[in-house]
Parts: structure tokens; C-alpha cells; sequence
């Protein structure tokens, strides 16, 4: 083969030659990266390999071997045996089983990872996490007549006290019976109230209005869903430091543009104190690694974020569905996906300065997917349908 | 298949040419080799999308092949005189008749359901309408059906004997660099390549050369800056500023050009590659002055079709001003719809009919006179023009329009970002520049250089490199005339 194409290349048809040679060099590469363990579920069909070259020259590589129960899986079997769908499948309807089940399943996932990066006591991302939440745990403040309910000890054995009580958003009912630490809000919680730890700790109102002054001193981190929001919903007081394609593993590198300068978000975040950060990022990353991989990149994000801003509220935002259409025609695009990456996201809110927020209730039918009318794309939101988003950061504000 | 994907680049392609020259060319079976390879090649592109649909083109060449033959062999003979002409209609009839069903039956049964039930309150009838997705559109038989056609009628008016060789006829038909999206080729340009034809390394490294540029003007300019119009669909008509309407009509013409341009020259490169010569699709349109040069510009091969098959036929413009009135009408009628089935395309061609009669009538000597006025009288129709064919629901063309030419008053909710066309604008200059550049005659037939400068080599192979990139990143837009 190599004189055929030293001929090739002799007798004039050099461009040839250099393509046939660019090609195999690319597709050796390809099968190489694929026999380490990465991969991108997004190409698939004729050409992968070449493809997996050039995204992997271009993207980097997200290994997977450390990621458990990854043993060369199609994409169709990724799905199903992750834990998290799995349980979501598994379990019957009644709810309190499920989020048992879940967390049962989160619990062990993580702890069986091992993961990259881990701090000065050896401990990985998430563990330092789950330590924190339960030193930060705040049971209970009683206050006049009223039960302030703020439930901080999120320990994985179970959702802790709570009441499947008054949703974070505009519109009743979620089927997914959301329990997070289900929260009643109060007009007047003194910080002298609280019940004292180590640290002095002001405890956070949750899911309170806000006026527009609350968000002079908010940024939002996040990818395309983001960008709709900077654009259509009118907060204009807010940093938004959002781009298209964004993701969890690319985040605290992607160039952004503040005040005119380009900078990435790790220096806007080194260079200004926020008081309130709200993270959105998610549904690029359904073509790359599981649940567990995307939660773990998370967590280490999450720990980065902590480091450079130690007084700001973190505000995760749940990944938004996408359409009944795109649900039911995409393997890897679609809600069973989405929200069990959203599960693995609530694990992260600790009601102390951490918190998660859910839009879908806003945009969802009755069959939890986004309502077709609202998307061009079964992705996006059309232009002229932000207000009802608009109205639900108001209105789930979280104060000091 | 499409030639703008890595399945086509990367596996047929590669395997095909390396069949087809492993058959040496000067051999006595050369010839036949080469068809055979070239028809049964023709007929795996062709399957490799449409499985099914491949036995109706194949069907409907031994038919037409039949048919001509029968055709030659009435001639001359007193007693079959009519029976020739039999033939002639059975067989437009049947390719006709198999366009329509597949194509415009279900538009004509809906609208025909409208006008009995609103207009005549009949509501006993009812047409049967079978969806898109029940039955869909085979890809490419508008072109093939038009090129069989062009054959056929060439034939029943003598212009050349029928075909005997059922295999040339077939790798005719189906070879598959003009297969799915033209250009309409006939018959007489193809024939003596059919009997004999030789690729030298030099022509093969210009059809290389000129497929790489094709494929350039698709993935790298077409595919890119049609994402605008993407975006713009996904904020909603309703939410765009008039700047952003203009840039995205704009951002539409120069795609639907570039994909269209791109896929004819990639032809035209693959034929090169092959020992055929495929005809020029496109003249640079853009710097037309007049609608009437810019279809002497634009898919030249279907407005040579047209003229010679339906114009000339009705009697073109020989046979006084109402008669030639009459006959553009229904050129252009039918030149919309060809691009599709819906209302939007017959206003579309109306639109070109109504400015074509104003100009044959007085504007034409006026934009003659000054070629800057008639250069931005076209950049001012072209976008709206496209816009027109781009959005077939009407409420949402009128939307549009009236994002174009705010003045227009409609009733919708809009929630306009006023900055929005820097926004999505700023991503784009560079594609724009590109684009226009490319419109210019002088760059273009530099660019067609490519393939005997020096610097031809190097050129392609970074254009190359550049479309592998982007099609691994998923670029490869299906081809926006696919749908025929």
C-alpha cells in the first residue's frame, strides 16, 4: 500500500495522495481513542472514527474508563444501564419508593467512583460536599407562630424532613413529585434566631419575590437556553456569561465577554464577587458519559466555583425538557435523560448556599415535555415566550 | 446519499472509483465495464437512501426504454402513424402521472377538498389525501423525471435515434453525480461518452480539485451561513428586529446559492473524475441587472428545459403579445411549482412571471441603461424573492414580510431584542464576505483555477481539510433542493 501511494504521489496526484494519507492517519487515530475509552455518542454511523478524530483533536477527550459500569457500550445500552434511568424505569409509582431507590442508587454510585480530583484530606469532590452539608445542617428555627422549616441535612439516606409541600414554581403540580426539601417561606427570619454553629451562618430565604435590584448582583453561567434568556427575558441588570454549546466540562474555560473584554468565566469569576451565581448547563453533555460522569464534572465545577466566590448563593438550574416530539424520536435528546441528570443535580443543593430551581413546571404539558407551541426547534424557546421564565426568577429569589 | 457527508466522502466514493479503475481503459470490454459499474454503482447511491424507490426509476426506465424504442421502430411506417403517437402520450403520461402522484397529489386533493366543501358547500366528496409520512417524496424525481422526459420527447421529434443499448440508457438516467440534484443533462451531451470516454491523471486531479471546491462551497460557506435562518426560525419570526429580517433573507440567498452551486460543481467534478462532461448550472446570478438574466444565470439547465419543452412548444413569443403573455404564464407557473407543492411556490413564480412581463414591456431597456440601478434593483427583490419560496405557511410568510417592511401592520406577539442582529450578525461577517466574494464572476473563475495553478494543490487540500472538520462537528446539512 505505502508504494502505491508513493506512485500516486510520484505521478502528479499529490492532492490524492495527501487526502488518502490525512484519512488513514485520522481514522488509525480514531480507533485508537475508541480502544482507550472515549468516545461521543453523538457520532455514530459511517465516519465515526474519523469523527471521534477531529472532535477529539478539537474537544479533548472525555475518558471513561474510571466511570463504573462502562465497559464499550453502545449508545443505546449507555442509556439504559445507567443507574439513574434504570431506577427511573425500575421503580413503581409510588413516589416515596422512587426517591428512596434514587437515592439508594446515587449513594452508591458515587461512593464506587473515583474520581479525579480530590482535595488536601484526600477527599474527592462530592464527598467534601456531603461533609459540609451536614456540618452547615441548620434542623430547625422556630419563630413566632411559624414553622421556618429549612432543611439542611440533605444526607443521601433519605430526603430528610420533608414535606412534598409548595413547589419552587409558578404552576402546581409535578409528577415527579419534587421533594426536595420542600420549603415554607417567611416574612422575617432574624439571623440572631438561628440556632448557632461553628460559623455564624445567615440563613437563606428561599423562593422569595425579588425586585430588580436583586439581580444587580446576580451572574448567569450557562449554554444556548441561557443566551435565550439573556436576550429575550429582559433582566437587564444581570451578568450573563452564557454561550451557545456550552457544557459542564468546558464551562470555567469558555471565553466570554464582560464589560467589552473577553475573558474566560474562571477570570470573570476571579476578577468580580457575585451574590448570586445561577448555573444552567446540561443538555450538550447528553451525547458524552453517563449520569455519574456528568455529576462528578459537576461537582468538581461546583467545588471551583465555591473556591473563587465563598459568599456567593449557587443556584443550580434544572436542565430544560425538551419537546413530546424530540422525546420520543432521540435516543440521547430526550427527558428520561434530562431528568435523571436533574435528580443527580438536586443531590447537590444543601438549602444553605446551595439551592436548585426547576423552570420545567413553567413550559411542560401534562406529559412533563416541553409544549410543542412554545419551540421552533423542540430544543429552544421562540423569542416572545421568556416572560413566564422571567416571572419565575422573580418570584424564586433567594435572599440573605 | 448525499455528497456533502462523510458516509459519501469517506466510503463510497473511495470504493467506487477504486472498482471503477481497477478496469483498465483501453480494452475492448472497457467500455462496458465501466457502464455496468457506473449504472449498478448509480443504482447503490440511489437505494442507499431510498430502498424502495429504486425499483420505480428502474421501472420507469425499461418502460421509457420501451417506449422510444417502439417510437423509432412506428417511424415511417404509414399504418402506425397514431399508434406512434400513442406511445409519445402513454409515456408522458406515465412519468407525468408519477411525478404528480408522488408530489402534487396530495396538495391538489387538499385544495380540491377546500373548493368543494368552502366554495360549492359540497361535502359529500372527499378526496383522499396520503401523507408526507406515509409516503414520501422520492428523492431526485424531479430531476430524473425531467431528464427522461427531455429523452423521450427528443425522440418522438427525431432529434436522434432512439437508444438500442439498454445499459447506456440506464447510466444515463441514474449516474449518480446528477442523479439526485441535477444539473438536467441531455441526452446529445452525454451519448458519445457513453460509447468511449478516458480519465487521465490530469483530468481526475482536475475533477478532484473541482469536487473539492464544491464541496467547500456547500459545508463551508452554504451549511454556515444557513444557520442563521436557523436561529432566526428558532427565535420566532415574530421576535426579530427589520435588520435581522434583511440579514436573514440575505443569510438565506447566499445558502440556498452556495448549496445549490456547491452540488452542481461537485457534479461537474465527478463527472470529470468519470470521463463525463457535465453542463454549467450557474453563471454567477447575483450580479444579474434583470429577473430576465438572472434565469439565463440561475439552474440553467432547468430553464433550458423549460423553454425548449414548453415555451417553443406553446409557441414562444412568435405568435403575437397575448399569446406570448399566455405562454410565460404558464412557464413560470410551473417553474414554482416544480420547486414544490404549495401555494407559497406558485406565488413565487408568478412573482418572476409578473416582473419578467414588466420588464419585457418597458424596464428592461431602462435597467439596460443603467446597469447600478438594475444590480440593486436584484439585491432588493432576490432576498424578498427567496423569502417567499423559504416559508411556505402563509401566516407565517406574512409575519416575516412584516418584519421586512415594518410598516406593513399585523397583529402578533413579539418580544424584539433590539440588539439582536449584532448579536447573531457579528458571528456571520466573515461568512458574508466570503459569500459576496464569491458572487464576484472575476473571484469565482479564479476560484475555478484551482485545478491548473500551482497553488491549486495546496488550496484544495486546506479546503478539504477544512470540510472534514466540519462535518465530523455534524455540519452536513441535507441539500436544500433534496426534496426533489
Amino acid at each position: 500500500m505505502w508504494n502505491w501511494i508513493k506512485k500516486l504521489v510520484k505521478n502528479g496526484n499529490t492532492l490524492l495522495g495527501l487526502i488518502i494519507i490525512t484519512v488513514v492517519v485520522l481514522y488509525m487515530y480514531g480507533v485508537h481513542l475508541e480502544r482507550h475509552g472515549y468516545s461521543n455518542l453523538l457520532v455514530q454511523g459511517p465516519g465515526s472514527k474519523v469523527a471521534l478524530a477531529v472532535i477529539g483533536l478539537r474537544e479533548g477527550y472525555f475518558p471513561w474508563t474510571d466511570v463504573p459500569g462502562w465497559k464499550g457500550m453502545e449508545a443505546d445500552e449507555m442509556a439504559s444501564s445507567d443507574p439513574f434511568v434504570q431506577g427511573m424505569e425500575d421503580a413503581d409509582c409510588d413516589i416515596e419508593e422512587t426517591l428512596d431507590l434514587m437515592d439508594q442508587i446515587l449513594e452508591e454510585v458515587l461512593a464506587d467512583s473515583e474520581i479525579a480530583l480530590s482535595n488536601s484530606q484526600g477527599q474527592s469532590p462530592v464527598e467534601y460536599f456531603l461533609e459540609n452539608q451536614e456540618q452547615h445542617a441548620v434542623d430547625e428555627v422556630t419563630q413566632d407562630n411559624e414553622e421556618l422549616v429549612v432543611d439542611g441535612s440533605a444526607d443521601l439516606s433519605g430526603f430528610g424532613n420533608t414535606s412534598v409541600s409548595d413547589n419552587m414554581t409558578a404552576s402546581g403540580g409535578n409528577e415527579s413529585g419534587e421533594a426536595e426539601s420542600g420549603r415554607v417561606e417567611s416574612g422575617n427570619a432574624n439571623a440572631g434566631d438561628v440556632a448557632d454553629n461553628e460559623e455564624q451562618v445567615r440563613p437563606v430565604m428561599e423562593n422569595v419575590s425579588v425586585d430588580d435590584d436583586y439581580f444587580s448582583d446576580a451572574v448567569f453561567i450557562g449554554d444556548s437556553r441561557m443566551v435565550g434568556v439573556e436576550e429575550y427575558a429582559g433582566i437587564d441588570n444581570a451578568t450573563f456569561l452564557a454561550k451557545v454549546s456550552m457544557t459542564i466540562y468546558n464551562m470555567m474555560d469558555t471565553k466570554v465577554s464582560l464589560n467589552g473584554k473577553t475573558i474566560t468565566v474562571r477570570e470573570a469569576l476571579e476578577q468580580n464577587q457575585y451574590g448570586k451565581i445561577y448555573v444552567m448547563v446540561g443538555i450538550n453533555e447528553l451525547g458524552t458519559g453517563n449520569t455519574a460522569y456528568f455529576a462528578n464534572a459537576y461537582a468538581s465545577v461546583l467545588q471551583e466555583i465555591r473556591e473563587l466566590q465563598p459568599d456567593a448563593l449557587i443556584i443550580i438550574q434544572a436542565i430544560m425538557h425538551v419537546t413530546g416530539e424530540k422525546n420520543m424520536r432521540d435516543s440521547i435528546f430526550n427527558n428520561t435523560n434530562i431528568n435523571s441528570r436533574n435528580e443527580a443535580l438536586k443531590e447537590f443543593c444543601n438549602g444553605e448556599d446551595i439551592f436548585y430551581i426547576d423552570v420545567n413546571p413553567v413550559y411542560d404539558d401534562v406529559n412533563g415535555n416541553l409544549r410543542e407551541e412554545l419551540s421552533a426547534d423542540d430544543i429552544h424557546l421562540y423569542g416572545n415566550c421568556y416572560g413566564p421564565w422571567r416571572e419565575f426568577l422573580y418570584e424564586n429569589g433567594f435572599v440573605r | 446519499m448525499v455528497f456533502s457527508s462523510l458516509e459519501f466522502i469517506l466510503y463510497f466514493l473511495p470504493i467506487f472509483l477504486t472498482i471503477y479503475f481497477i478496469v483498465p481503459q483501453n480494452k475492448k470490454y472497457s467500455m462496458v465495464s465501466k457502464n455496468l459499474i457506473l449504472f449498478f454503482g448509480s443504482l447503490v447511491f440511489y437505494a442507499f437512501g431510498e430502498p424502495i424507490y429504486v425499483f420505480l426509476m428502474l421501472a420507469s426506465i425499461v418502460l421509457n426504454y420501451l417506449l422510444a424504442r417502439g417510437m423509432d421502430y412506428c417511424y415511417g411506417k404509414t399504418a402506425y402513424i397514431s399508434f406512434r403517437a400513442g406511445l409519445f402520450a402513454l409515456s408522458v403520461l406515465v412519468n407525468i402521472g408519477i411525478l404528480f402522484f408522488f408530489k402534487y397529489a396530495g396538495f391538489v386533493a387538499l385544495n380540491l377538498n377546500i373548493f368543494f366543501y368552502q366554495v360549492l358547500k359540497i361535502d359529500w366528496i372527499t378526496l383522499p389525501i396520503i401523507s408526507e409520512d406515509s409516503l414520501p417524496l422520492p428523492v431526485g424525481i424531479s430531476f430524473y423525471t425531467f431528464q427522461i422526459l427531455s429523452y423521450v420527447i427528443d425522440v418522438y421529434k427525431r432529434r436522434y435515434p432512439a437508444e438500442k443499448n439498454f445499459l447506456r440508457l440506464g447510466t444515463y438516467i441514474t449516474m449518480f453525480p446528477q442523479l439526485i440534484a441535477g444539473p438536467i443533462v441531455k441526452y446529445p451531451e452525454v451519448r458519445s461518452r457513453l460509447t468511449k470516454r478516458r480519465t487521465t491523471r490530469k483530468s481526475f486531479d482536475h475533477g478532484l480539485k473541482l469536487f473539492i471546491l464544491g464541496l467547500g462551497y456547500k459545508v463551508l460557506i452554504a451549511n454556515r451561513i444557513g444557520i442563521l435562518w436557523t436561529e432566526i426560525e428558532r427565535i420566532g419570526y415574530e421576535s426579530i428586529s427589520p435588520m435581522l429580517a434583511w440579514l436573514g433573507a440575505f443569510a438565506y440567498s447566499f445558502q440556498i446559492y452556495f448549496d445549490f452551486l456547491g452540488y452542481s460543481v461537485m457534479a461537474i467534478g465527478l463527472g470529470k473524475m468519470l470521463g463525463i462532461h457535465i453542463p454549467e448550472n450557474f453563471k454567477d446570478p447575483y450580479v444579474s441587472h434583470s429577473v430576465t438574466e438572472l434565469w439565463q444565470r440561475w439552474h440553467i439547465t432547468l430553464g433550458r428545459w423549460f423553454r425548449e419543452y414548453l415555451y417553443f412548444p406553446l409557441g414562444g413569443s412568435r405568435n403575437g403579445k397575448l399569446k406570448t403573455v399566455r405562454n410565460l404564464f404558464v412557464v413560470w407557473l410551473f417553474t414554482g411549482l416544480w420547486h414544490g407543492a404549495n401555494w407559497n411556490f406558485l406565488i413565487w413564480g408568478f412573482g418572476w412571471f409578473f416582473l419578467i412581463m414588466i420588464e419585457k414591456l418597458f424596464l428592461k431597456k431602462g435597467l439596460d441603461r443603467f446597469p447600478l440601478f438594475g444590480n440593486l434593483y436584484m439585491l432588493f427583490i432576490i432576498p424578498i424573492s427567496w423569502v417567499i419560496f423559504a416559508i411556505s405557511d402563509g401566516n407565517r410568510l406574512l409575519i416575516y414580510l412584516s418584519r421586512m417592511f415594518p410598516f406593513i401592520p399585523m397583529q402578533y406577539e413579539s418580544n424584539v431584542n433590539a440588539m439582536d442582529f449584532i448579536r447573531y450578525g457579528k458571528n456571520y461577517v466573515l461568512l458574508f464576505v466570503l459569500a459576496i466574494l464569491g458572487c464576484i464572476p472575476k473571484i469565482r473563475k479564479t476560484l475555478v483555477q484551482i485545478q491548473r495553478k500551482k497553488w491549486g494543490t495546496p488550496v484544495s487540500y486546506l479546503i478539504f481539510l477544512l470540510c472534514l472538520y466540519f462535518l465530523a462537528l455534524g455540519l452536513d446539512n441535507p441539500f436544500m433542493y433534496y426534496k426533489f
